[in-house]
């Protein structure tokens, strides 16, 4: 009985683990709390969207007009999750963040890398957050296939 | 003085260990059993009898430890089905494509898939601020 016990919980928390991956990211939060304030654009887009030509398999954007507040909880959000990054790039200024991409450390038995891009600059904000099956020197190209992808949205003008 | 009268004697002034009432009993269940002692044996056949009915002692813990394995099981099976849910509801929340632009909705993400983009059917709500945007964003990072 005990065994058993132990088992379900073992499986709780693995369908528990998948449910909230990503969740474990604090940039969560951002995209949750000014993803549909005014002043921000948020795309999401899925596998739905991005299953042909893109292994990118996850996206997630927030650009967002630059305040203090918003500055602050940002980049408090993003240095947490920066602990268990690796740095891709990096841009700072007088010390200061500009822009970075990073890959989230992962665990062994996960199958897809995370990344995270940011970027502050010209009075915006910038936060992606992305997913796929690729390596990070791959990301670079990964990123221009979506680029056309959306330019291709864009002319055809298709609503998204 | 027959050990049985000894015991019954015994009995009777509530004397009697466990070991002297069984040997009681056991004699009273034979059926040769002197005349004089005849008119016991409906009492110790009721005594055995009570005993017996009683024994439930084993098969009252079985109960409970089915009604208790039935607990636990069911609790199981409820956090089982909570987990699944959660888990059910937030894949559908994270495998929806959709846009916000200041806090409103601007699409239905059942409508963007591959086929959508890949058809020819233009439709008449474009929004350029996004997709612009997120060349921006692109070219900025994949530069």
């Amino acid at each position: 009985m005990k065994n058993k016990t132990i088992y379900m919980l073992l499986f709780l928390l693995s369908v528990s683990m998948h449910a909230f991956s990503q969740n474990h990211l604090r940039i969560k939060e951002v995209f949750d709390v000014y993803g549909k304030q005014e002043g921000a654009i948020f795309v999401q887009l899925s596998s739905d969207v991005l299953s042909q030509g893109s292994n990118i398999t996850f996206y997630k954007s927030l650009i967002l007009d630059k305040n203090s507040s918003r500055e602050q909880t940002i980049t408090t959000a993003l240095k947490q999750d920066l602990k268990n990054c690796s740095v891709i790039s990096e841009i700072k200024k007088n010390g200061i963040l500009e822009s970075g991409t990073y890959l989230v450390d992962k665990n062994p038995s996960q199958k897809l890398n995370e990344y995270i891009l940011y970027k502050n600059r010209d009075g915006k904000i910038t936060l992606v957050y992305l997913s796929g099956n690729f390596p990070p020197n791959q990301l670079s190209n990964e990123l221009k296939k979506l680029k056309n992808l959306f330019i291709y949205i864009n002319n055809k003008r298709l609503k998204i | 003085m027959n050990p049985i009268d000894e015991l019954l004697d015994k009995y009777f002034d509530g004397e009697t260990s466990l070991q002297e009432e069984d040997v009681l009993r056991e004699y009273f269940r034979k059926e040769t059993i002197e005349e004089r002692h005849r008119q016991y044996v409906p009492m110790f056949a009721f005594f055995t009898q009570e005993r017996e009915t009683k024994q439930p002692a084993s098969v009252k813990p079985a109960n409970q430890k089915k009604k208790r394995s039935f607990i636990a099981w069911g609790s199981i099976a409820a956090s089982i089905l909570l987990a699944v849910s959660t888990f059910l509801f937030l894949d559908r929340n994270s495998n929806q494509s959709y846009v916000y632009i200041n806090g409103t909705r601007i699409s239905d993400s059942r409508q963007i898939n591959s086929a959508v983009l890949h058809s020819l059917q233009s439709a008449t709500q474009a929004d350029h601020e996004v997709t612009r945007s997120q060349i921006d964003i692109l070219d900025s990072f994949s530069e």
